[in-house]
Protein backbone atom coordinates (compact mmCIF):
# COMPACT_ATOMS: atom_id res chain seq x y z
CA UNK A 1 0.00 0.00 0.00
CA UNK A 2 2.91 2.36 0.87
CA UNK A 3 4.56 1.65 -2.42
CA UNK A 4 1.36 2.22 -4.27
CA UNK A 5 1.30 5.18 -2.54
CA UNK A 6 4.69 6.04 -3.27
CA UNK A 7 4.34 5.42 -7.10
CA UNK A 8 1.26 7.69 -7.20
CA UNK A 9 2.93 10.23 -5.89
CA UNK A 10 5.95 10.46 -8.08
CA UNK A 11 3.31 10.60 -10.73
CA UNK A 12 1.43 13.36 -9.85
CA UNK A 13 4.84 15.02 -9.30
CA UNK A 14 6.10 14.39 -12.20
CA UNK A 15 2.68 15.50 -14.71
CA UNK A 16 2.15 18.43 -12.73
CA UNK A 17 5.59 20.35 -13.79
CA UNK A 18 8.90 20.64 -16.05
CA UNK A 19 11.44 18.56 -15.13
CA UNK A 20 13.78 21.99 -14.72
CA UNK A 21 11.42 22.88 -12.04
CA UNK A 22 13.66 23.56 -8.45
CA UNK A 23 10.82 23.40 -6.77
CA UNK A 24 9.17 20.07 -7.52
CA UNK A 25 12.56 18.72 -7.75
CA UNK A 26 13.66 19.30 -4.49
CA UNK A 27 10.39 17.97 -3.40
CA UNK A 28 11.16 14.73 -4.85
CA UNK A 29 14.43 14.54 -3.60
CA UNK A 30 13.08 15.18 -0.26
CA UNK A 31 10.57 12.53 -0.58
CA UNK A 32 12.91 9.99 -1.96
CA UNK A 33 14.69 10.21 1.00
CA UNK A 34 12.04 8.81 3.23
CA UNK A 35 12.16 5.62 1.10
CA UNK A 36 15.66 5.23 0.57
CA UNK A 37 17.41 6.33 -2.16
CA UNK A 38 18.39 3.02 -4.07
CA UNK A 39 14.39 1.87 -4.30
CA UNK A 40 13.53 5.52 -5.21
CA UNK A 41 16.17 4.70 -8.48
CA UNK A 42 14.61 1.57 -9.37
CA UNK A 43 11.02 3.05 -9.28
CA UNK A 44 12.26 5.77 -11.19
CA UNK A 45 13.72 3.58 -13.50
CA UNK A 46 10.94 1.49 -13.61
CA UNK A 47 8.57 4.44 -14.47
CA UNK A 48 10.70 5.85 -17.32
CA UNK A 49 10.77 2.75 -19.08
CA UNK A 50 6.98 2.25 -18.85
CA UNK A 51 6.63 5.61 -20.65
CA UNK A 52 9.04 4.50 -23.47
CA UNK A 53 7.72 1.38 -23.69
CA UNK A 54 4.49 2.93 -24.33
CA UNK A 55 5.90 5.41 -26.82
CA UNK A 56 7.47 2.76 -28.68
CA UNK A 57 4.48 0.94 -29.08
CA UNK A 58 2.79 3.58 -30.25
CA UNK A 59 5.22 4.67 -32.60
CA UNK A 60 5.59 1.29 -33.87
CA UNK A 61 1.97 1.09 -34.59
CA UNK A 62 1.77 4.13 -36.68
CA UNK A 63 4.88 2.66 -38.48
CA UNK A 64 3.69 -0.71 -39.44
CA UNK A 65 -0.19 1.20 -40.31
CA UNK A 66 2.20 3.71 -42.64
CA UNK A 67 4.32 0.74 -43.95
CA UNK A 68 1.21 -1.18 -44.95
CA UNK A 69 -0.92 0.86 -47.20
CA UNK A 70 -3.18 -1.07 -49.53
CA UNK A 71 -0.79 0.13 -53.01
CA UNK A 72 2.26 -2.09 -51.31
CA UNK A 73 -0.46 -5.26 -51.01
CA UNK A 74 -2.15 -7.58 -54.18
CA UNK A 75 -5.60 -6.34 -54.86
CA UNK A 76 -8.90 -8.42 -55.44
CA UNK A 77 -11.60 -6.76 -56.87
CA UNK A 78 -14.75 -8.20 -58.18
CA UNK A 79 -16.53 -7.55 -61.26
CA UNK A 80 -20.74 -8.52 -61.73
CA UNK A 81 -22.32 -9.81 -64.61
CA UNK A 82 -25.79 -8.88 -64.44
CA UNK A 83 -28.23 -7.83 -66.60
CA UNK A 84 -26.32 -7.82 -69.50
CA UNK A 85 -23.51 -5.63 -67.61
CA UNK A 86 -20.13 -5.54 -66.09
CA UNK A 87 -20.27 -3.88 -63.45
CA UNK A 88 -18.30 -1.71 -62.79
CA UNK A 89 -17.25 -1.33 -66.22
CA UNK A 90 -14.19 0.08 -65.54
CA UNK A 91 -11.50 -0.89 -62.70
CA UNK A 92 -8.10 0.77 -61.59
CA UNK A 93 -5.52 -1.86 -61.03
CA UNK A 94 -2.14 -2.69 -60.25
CA UNK A 95 0.03 -5.50 -62.05
CA UNK A 96 -0.90 -8.81 -60.55
CA UNK A 97 -4.10 -8.18 -58.99
CA UNK A 98 -6.81 -10.50 -59.61
CA UNK A 99 -11.00 -9.55 -60.73
CA UNK A 100 -13.00 -11.68 -59.90
CA UNK A 101 -16.04 -12.44 -62.83
CA UNK A 102 -19.42 -13.50 -61.25
CA UNK A 103 -21.84 -14.31 -63.78
CA UNK A 104 -24.97 -13.47 -61.89
CA UNK A 105 -27.24 -13.14 -65.35
CA UNK A 106 -29.19 -16.16 -66.74
CA UNK A 107 -27.43 -16.47 -70.20
CA UNK A 108 -23.53 -17.62 -70.63
CA UNK A 109 -20.94 -14.56 -71.06
CA UNK A 110 -17.10 -14.69 -71.02
CA UNK A 111 -14.83 -11.94 -71.36
CA UNK A 112 -12.55 -11.46 -74.22
CA UNK A 113 -9.76 -8.55 -75.68
CA UNK A 114 -11.11 -6.17 -77.34
CA UNK A 115 -7.63 -6.10 -79.18
CA UNK A 116 -6.56 -8.66 -79.98
CA UNK A 117 -10.09 -10.50 -79.77
CA UNK A 118 -8.34 -13.40 -78.26
CA UNK A 119 -11.13 -14.73 -75.75
CA UNK A 120 -9.68 -14.83 -72.32
CA UNK A 121 -12.04 -16.79 -69.93
CA UNK A 122 -13.32 -19.33 -72.24
CA UNK A 123 -17.66 -19.58 -71.65
CA UNK A 124 -18.94 -18.13 -68.11
CA UNK A 125 -21.94 -19.98 -67.31
CA UNK A 126 -24.46 -18.46 -65.31
CA UNK A 127 -23.82 -18.66 -61.66
CA UNK A 128 -20.28 -19.83 -62.03
CA UNK A 129 -16.80 -17.45 -61.65
CA UNK A 130 -13.31 -16.72 -63.50
CA UNK A 131 -10.26 -14.70 -61.99
CA UNK A 132 -8.26 -12.55 -64.69
CA UNK A 133 -4.86 -11.79 -63.55
CA UNK A 134 -3.86 -7.87 -64.23
CA UNK A 135 -0.87 -7.84 -66.75
CA UNK A 136 -1.58 -4.83 -68.55
CA UNK A 137 -4.13 -2.35 -69.64
CA UNK A 138 -7.44 -4.34 -70.98
CA UNK A 139 -10.18 -3.61 -72.83
CA UNK A 140 -12.85 -6.52 -72.65
CA UNK A 141 -15.89 -7.50 -74.09
CA UNK A 142 -18.69 -10.20 -74.01
CA UNK A 143 -17.93 -11.68 -77.84
CA UNK A 144 -21.32 -13.20 -77.29
CA UNK A 145 -23.23 -9.74 -76.39
CA UNK A 146 -20.86 -7.64 -77.98
CA UNK A 147 -22.40 -5.07 -76.59
CA UNK A 148 -21.05 -5.82 -73.45
CA UNK A 149 -17.88 -3.80 -72.23
CA UNK A 150 -16.14 -3.34 -69.63
CA UNK A 151 -11.91 -1.81 -68.59
CA UNK A 152 -9.13 -2.28 -66.82
CA UNK A 153 -6.86 0.26 -66.65
CA UNK A 154 -3.40 0.39 -64.56
CA UNK A 155 -2.92 2.32 -61.46
CA UNK A 156 1.25 2.44 -62.38
CA UNK A 157 1.46 1.85 -66.47
CA UNK B 1 -40.44 -0.21 -93.35
CA UNK B 2 -44.60 -0.40 -93.47
CA UNK B 3 -43.89 -4.66 -93.58
CA UNK B 4 -41.87 -4.51 -90.56
CA UNK B 5 -44.15 -2.68 -88.70
CA UNK B 6 -47.40 -4.83 -89.43
CA UNK B 7 -45.06 -7.88 -88.87
CA UNK B 8 -44.16 -6.47 -85.61
CA UNK B 9 -48.04 -4.86 -84.70
CA UNK B 10 -49.45 -8.68 -85.74
CA UNK B 11 -46.80 -10.45 -83.47
CA UNK B 12 -47.14 -8.61 -80.63
CA UNK B 13 -51.16 -8.42 -81.14
CA UNK B 14 -51.52 -12.41 -81.19
CA UNK B 15 -48.91 -12.60 -78.15
CA UNK B 16 -50.77 -10.30 -76.03
CA UNK B 17 -54.32 -11.08 -77.26
CA UNK B 18 -53.88 -14.66 -76.81
CA UNK B 19 -52.26 -13.88 -73.24
CA UNK B 20 -54.64 -10.99 -71.94
CA UNK B 21 -57.66 -13.08 -72.86
CA UNK B 22 -56.45 -15.96 -70.64
CA UNK B 23 -54.37 -13.88 -67.81
CA UNK B 24 -56.97 -13.86 -65.30
CA UNK B 25 -56.28 -17.35 -65.33
CA UNK B 26 -53.14 -17.57 -65.29
CA UNK B 27 -51.56 -19.86 -62.72
CA UNK B 28 -47.57 -19.88 -62.08
CA UNK B 29 -47.86 -23.67 -63.92
CA UNK B 30 -49.53 -21.83 -66.61
CA UNK B 31 -47.06 -19.11 -66.64
CA UNK B 32 -44.12 -21.71 -66.27
CA UNK B 33 -44.92 -23.39 -69.45
CA UNK B 34 -45.45 -19.95 -71.58
CA UNK B 35 -42.12 -19.32 -70.43
CA UNK B 36 -40.60 -22.39 -71.23
CA UNK B 37 -42.37 -22.50 -74.94
CA UNK B 38 -41.44 -18.83 -75.82
CA UNK B 39 -37.96 -20.17 -75.22
CA UNK B 40 -38.59 -22.75 -76.74
CA UNK B 41 -40.09 -21.09 -80.33
CA UNK B 42 -37.08 -19.29 -80.39
CA UNK B 43 -34.49 -22.23 -80.63
CA UNK B 44 -36.94 -23.25 -83.08
CA UNK B 45 -36.32 -20.36 -84.87
CA UNK B 46 -32.65 -20.37 -84.74
CA UNK B 47 -32.54 -24.19 -85.97
CA UNK B 48 -34.20 -23.24 -89.09
CA UNK B 49 -31.12 -20.35 -89.30
CA UNK B 50 -28.49 -22.83 -88.90
CA UNK B 51 -30.02 -24.81 -91.46
CA UNK B 52 -31.05 -22.75 -94.14
CA UNK B 53 -28.45 -19.50 -93.80
CA UNK B 54 -24.71 -19.19 -95.13
CA UNK B 55 -24.42 -16.14 -93.71
CA UNK B 56 -22.27 -15.50 -91.06
CA UNK B 57 -23.75 -13.06 -88.91
CA UNK B 58 -26.79 -14.71 -89.16
CA UNK B 59 -25.98 -18.28 -88.01
CA UNK B 60 -23.50 -16.50 -85.29
CA UNK B 61 -26.91 -15.10 -84.25
CA UNK B 62 -29.09 -18.32 -84.54
CA UNK B 63 -26.38 -19.76 -82.20
CA UNK B 64 -26.52 -17.53 -79.77
CA UNK B 65 -30.35 -17.82 -79.60
CA UNK B 66 -29.88 -21.53 -78.77
CA UNK B 67 -27.57 -21.08 -76.38
CA UNK B 68 -29.51 -18.77 -74.34
CA UNK B 69 -32.72 -19.67 -74.66
CA UNK B 70 -31.29 -23.01 -73.61
CA UNK B 71 -29.34 -21.82 -70.75
CA UNK B 72 -32.78 -19.87 -69.65
CA UNK B 73 -35.07 -23.17 -70.11
CA UNK B 74 -32.19 -24.91 -67.88
CA UNK B 75 -32.59 -22.40 -64.95
CA UNK B 76 -36.37 -22.40 -65.55
CA UNK B 77 -36.50 -25.94 -65.34
CA UNK B 78 -34.41 -25.81 -62.28
CA UNK B 79 -36.56 -22.85 -59.94
CA UNK B 80 -39.64 -24.58 -61.03
CA UNK B 81 -38.21 -28.14 -59.75
CA UNK B 82 -36.99 -25.96 -56.47
CA UNK B 83 -40.24 -24.46 -56.15
CA UNK B 84 -42.76 -27.47 -56.57
CA UNK B 85 -44.22 -26.01 -59.66
CA UNK B 86 -45.14 -28.60 -62.39
CA UNK B 87 -45.52 -26.58 -66.19
CA UNK B 88 -48.69 -27.43 -67.19
CA UNK B 89 -49.51 -27.05 -71.30
CA UNK B 90 -51.96 -24.88 -71.44
CA UNK B 91 -54.10 -23.35 -74.91
CA UNK B 92 -51.64 -20.38 -74.71
CA UNK B 93 -48.62 -22.68 -75.14
CA UNK B 94 -50.11 -24.40 -77.67
CA UNK B 95 -50.89 -21.39 -79.90
CA UNK B 96 -47.84 -20.04 -79.55
CA UNK B 97 -46.35 -23.29 -80.58
CA UNK B 98 -48.76 -23.49 -83.51
CA UNK B 99 -48.26 -20.18 -84.52
CA UNK B 100 -44.21 -20.54 -84.49
CA UNK B 101 -44.56 -23.70 -86.70
CA UNK B 102 -46.30 -21.94 -89.53
CA UNK B 103 -43.51 -19.52 -89.27
CA UNK B 104 -41.36 -21.78 -89.65
CA UNK B 105 -42.91 -23.81 -92.69
CA UNK B 106 -43.33 -19.92 -94.19
CA UNK B 107 -39.36 -19.38 -93.55
CA UNK B 108 -38.22 -22.72 -94.91
CA UNK B 109 -39.63 -21.66 -98.43
CA UNK B 110 -36.89 -18.52 -98.59
CA UNK B 111 -33.29 -18.98 -99.70
CA UNK B 112 -30.37 -16.70 -99.61
CA UNK B 113 -30.96 -12.86 -98.69
CA UNK B 114 -34.97 -13.23 -98.81
CA UNK B 115 -34.44 -16.01 -95.60
CA UNK B 116 -32.06 -13.88 -93.30
CA UNK B 117 -33.69 -10.66 -93.73
CA UNK B 118 -37.09 -12.42 -93.12
CA UNK B 119 -35.32 -14.72 -89.89
CA UNK B 120 -34.24 -11.52 -88.67
CA UNK B 121 -37.41 -9.23 -89.11
CA UNK B 122 -39.18 -12.03 -87.35
CA UNK B 123 -36.93 -12.14 -84.48
CA UNK B 124 -37.26 -8.39 -83.78
CA UNK B 125 -40.96 -9.20 -83.98
CA UNK B 126 -40.92 -11.84 -81.54
CA UNK B 127 -38.21 -10.08 -79.32
CA UNK B 128 -40.33 -7.44 -78.95
CA UNK B 129 -44.01 -9.27 -78.55
CA UNK B 130 -41.96 -11.54 -75.67
CA UNK B 131 -40.36 -8.54 -73.93
CA UNK B 132 -44.07 -6.55 -74.04
CA UNK B 133 -45.64 -9.83 -72.53
CA UNK B 134 -43.36 -10.67 -69.48
CA UNK B 135 -43.39 -7.19 -68.50
CA UNK B 136 -47.31 -6.50 -68.67
CA UNK B 137 -48.57 -9.86 -68.32
CA UNK B 138 -46.47 -12.65 -67.04
CA UNK B 139 -44.14 -10.57 -63.98
CA UNK B 140 -47.56 -9.01 -62.53
CA UNK B 141 -49.37 -12.15 -63.14
CA UNK B 142 -47.01 -14.11 -61.13
CA UNK B 143 -47.41 -15.22 -57.75
CA UNK B 144 -44.63 -16.68 -56.61
CA UNK B 145 -41.44 -14.34 -55.62
CA UNK B 146 -38.66 -16.25 -56.78
CA UNK B 147 -40.63 -16.73 -60.37
CA UNK B 148 -41.56 -12.81 -60.23
CA UNK B 149 -37.83 -11.96 -60.24
CA UNK B 150 -36.54 -14.83 -62.36
CA UNK B 151 -39.10 -13.43 -65.20
CA UNK B 152 -37.59 -9.93 -64.10
CA UNK B 153 -33.88 -11.42 -64.64
CA UNK B 154 -35.21 -12.75 -68.20
CA UNK B 155 -36.23 -9.20 -69.55
CA UNK B 156 -32.36 -7.86 -70.09
CA UNK B 157 -31.15 -10.70 -72.11
CA UNK B 158 -34.29 -10.24 -74.18
CA UNK B 159 -33.91 -6.86 -74.58
CA UNK B 160 -30.07 -7.38 -75.70
CA UNK B 161 -30.94 -9.96 -78.05
CA UNK B 162 -33.61 -7.68 -80.06
CA UNK B 163 -30.93 -5.17 -80.14
CA UNK B 164 -28.57 -7.57 -81.89
CA UNK B 165 -30.94 -8.73 -83.95
CA UNK B 166 -32.07 -4.90 -84.93
CA UNK B 167 -28.26 -4.75 -85.64
CA UNK B 168 -27.95 -7.65 -87.62
CA UNK B 169 -30.59 -6.75 -89.69
CA UNK B 170 -29.18 -2.97 -90.25
CA UNK B 171 -26.28 -5.28 -91.81
CA UNK B 172 -27.82 -7.13 -94.15
CA UNK B 173 -29.85 -4.32 -95.73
Amino acid sequence: MRLAGFYLKIISIMQNIPLTGHKRITEIEQFSLSFGKLRFVCVLFLIVGFQMACTSSIEEKTEKSEITSPEETPGKQIVEIKAMKFSPATLIANTGDTVLFVNKDLVPHNVTDRDNQDTLSSQIAPGAEWILIVTKNLHFYCSLHPTMEGEVQLANP
Amino acid sequence: MFYKKMLTAVTAILFGSLLFAQSPKLTDADIAHIGVTANQIDINYAEVARKNSTNTEVVKFANLMSTDHKAVIDQAVALVTKLGVTPTDNEISKSLMKSADAKIKEMSKLKGDAFNKAYLENEVAYHQAVISTVKETLIPTAQNRELKDFLGALVAPLESHLEHAQMALAQIK
